[in-house]
């Protein structure tokens, strides 16, 4: 089957699990995981889907309309007879079946209707039994105009992201305190060469989204560069601000040698990481586990001697 | 361990130090609220500019009789937070205390910082004969002296910082005092709160934003569902942390009363208010709370 008949999911990203075959690409069908819905696809060995290594390939919207289906694999999806799928509004409907293979628009049936992958918020898979634990630390419920919501002391860092503790530049302006956020080469690493290293630190993974961000070489498209790197180091700083409180970025680091002053220093990243790792900017979440998770890292190698021999992971 | 109880399809388990652990499986049914907000009195002689409930001198108190027939039918367990204005100078703050802790009723009491010279004594009984357990204090300066001789009999006392009016550095002088537990409640444009916010109270709550984190980690830190919409509390966890921490929306496991007024309502800020007369607290908590989806 043509994947033409499943480009509606594939404008969503909704079509996780699907096994593929493209031709002239692959030797082998793989399991989609992801679809950026720019240009970038990326794949897990249908083997060891969900948990297999990611495997990421460059591919443009003809290679997809040539590509074959040639099924799913278990797990999350395709959905089964039993499941429940919450829609819109807190519904939750019964699956009584799924029309896989048939191309059509709307492949998840119920009692009360037929829904595209789309109208899917979550999936309560049948059988499964969620048992949720939540926990308001040493305190009790002293406060007489509302209440406690969030209450924690000594938290792991598999609950807390890390927190952007800059140096503040401080100053006055008509009685407004102004703090700017200054992301200059006393912030962090600026050179992600090839060697090998792994890079946790918060500081080291935002300077490496910005030159990432900024690498007209990611860019496939050179008309849409421009634009691309705009809203990519705007999507950066906002969010920056948001979790730092500052009301702006100020950036001294350049990707241009030439453009390098005393004040502006100059930065980089290999080019074999470059182009491979648009899934930080897929959206605003994925770049927050990346920048603020404390698993999320960097992890530097070189194109040398492997063929995948390195990967930027997040969280 | 002091209580455990099902309240519906949710196990709810309640410690010495207030610590809470709650369990279910699917999309919470409970018969009755876990914990109320009570006011009991708008009597208060401090007189704080921004206060949300326009407490004043001479104001009036509940009719506890009434409130203790709403509340009959709450089982041993569920917490109550009475505040007021100032809660103790209800003429009968103990005999209602004295017949909650009969019935199991967990009571905690929220009072300000500069009532500890007259009320401390008082206080103190409460906390020796156990009627109640957590006692919330309103943090207005720096002089801790009366605080410090609370703290020699309860680990139950928790500070309460107004993001908005108070200084975001005073929680480095609570934690020099030891075993600090600190309630970060939101700015309430609310009664007297609506008039007072200026832009001071927004360049206040400005530095919490940005400062707040610094204390994570290093303080027992809670909020309320005001300030972690106003400091965007959220951006600091993952979401298993979240889902882990976060107790919920106002109204979901809790719901708020008005002694004074006679009044249930979803919060002490909320402009829907349901008579005594016209339900009774389980009806009106049952059809009226906010529906709670699990993830």
């Amino acid at each position: 089957m043509k994947l033409r008949e499943y480009e509606n999911r594939f404008s969503t990203g909704n079509i996780m699990g699907a096994i593929m075959y493209i031709e002239g690409k692959m030797s082998e069908p793989l399991a989609l995981r992801m679809f950026s819905g720019e240009d970038v696809a990326w794949f897990t060995n249908k083997n060891t889907y969900p948990a297999g290594k990611i495997i990421m390939v460059r591919i443009d919207s003809n290679d997809l309309l040539d590509s074959e289906v040639t099924g799913f694999v278990a797990g999350l999806y395709p959905l089964m007879e039993g499941d429940v799928i919450c829609l819109q509004d807190n519904v939750e409907e019964v699956v009584t079946r799924v029309k896989e293979g048939n191309g059509s628009p709307y492949p998840i049936v119920t009692k009360n209707g037929q829904y595209s992958w789309k109208d899917v918020l979550k999936v309560k898979k049948k059988g499964d039994v969620e048992k949720i634990v939540q926990v308001r630390q040493g305190v009790f419920e002293t406060n007489s105009s509302s209440t406690h919501s969030i209450s924690i002391e000594q938290v792991d860092s598999e609950y807390l992201l890390d927190v952007l503790m800059p140096n503040w530049s401080s100053d006055k302006n008509d009685g407004i305190e102004m703090n700017i956020l200054r992301i200059d080469k006393n912030f962090g690493n600026l050179e992600f060469g090839w060697e090998y290293k792994r890079y946790y630190n918060m500081n080291d993974k935002i300077i490496y989204a910005y030159l990432y961000a900024i690498g007209s070489e990611v860019y496939k498209h050179k008309s849409k560069t421009e634009q691309i790197i705009k809203e990519r180091v705007q999507m950066l700083e906002d969010l920056l601000l948001e979790h730092s409180g500052a009301i702006s970025v100020q950036w001294y680091i350049t990707n241009d040698c030439s453009k390098e002053t005393d004040e502006c220093s100059f930065g980089f990243i290999d080019h074999a990481s470059l182009c491979r790792n648009n899934e930080i900017f897929l959206n605003k979440e994925n770049l927050r586990s990346f920048l603020f998770n404390k698993k999320s890292y960097i992890e530097i190698d070189n194109d040398n001697d492997c063929k995948y021999c390195y990967d930027d992971v997040y969280a | 361990m002091i209580v455990e109880y099902m309240n519906g399809n949710v196990k709810v388990q309640l410690f010495a130090d207030g610590t809470k652990i709650r369990t279910f499986t699917d999309n919470p049914n409970l018969i009755h609220p876990e914990s109320i907000d009570i006011k009991i009195t708008n009597n208060c002689d401090l007189g704080c500019a921004y206060c949300h409930e326009q407490s004043a001198l001479n104001n009036n108190h509940a009719d506890l009789s009434k409130l203790l027939e709403v509340i009959k039918d709450l089982p041993a367990g569920v917490e109550l937070a009475i505040g007021g204005g100032n809660p103790l100078s209800h003429p009968d703050i103990v005999y209602l205390l004295e017949v909650l802790k009969s019935k199991g009723i967990i009571s905690n009491i929220t009072m300000n910082q500069q009532h500890l010279s007259v009320y401390g004594r008082i206080i103190k009984e409460l906390i020796n004969n156990d009627f109640i357990k957590g006692v919330g204090i309103s943090i207005v300066n720096d002089d801790f002296t009366n605080i410090k001789q609370l703290k020699k009999i309860s680990n139950n006392i928790v500070y309460h910082l107004i993001a908005g009016i108070s200084d975001v550095n005073i929680i480095e002088k609570l934690i020099e005092l030891g075993n600090a537990k600190i309630l970060v409640l939101g700015y309430k444009k609310f009664g007297r709160g609506i008039e007072y916010y200026n832009q001071e109270v927004i360049n206040n709550i400005r530095s919490w934003y940005m400062y707040i984190p610094r204390y994570f980690n290093r303080v027992l830190l809670s909020f309320d569902n005001l300030a972690i919409e106003q400091l965007n509390i959220r951006r600091f966890f993952t979401s298993i942390g979240w889902d882990r921490f976060y107790m919920g929306d106002d109204f979901t496991f809790t719901m708020y009363i008005d002694a004074v007024e006679q009044k249930y309502a979803p919060t002490s800020r909320s402009v829907d208010r349901v008579s005594f007369s016209d339900s009774t607290l389980l009806d009106y908590f049952q059809k009226n709370r906010k529906y709670y989806l699990v993830k």
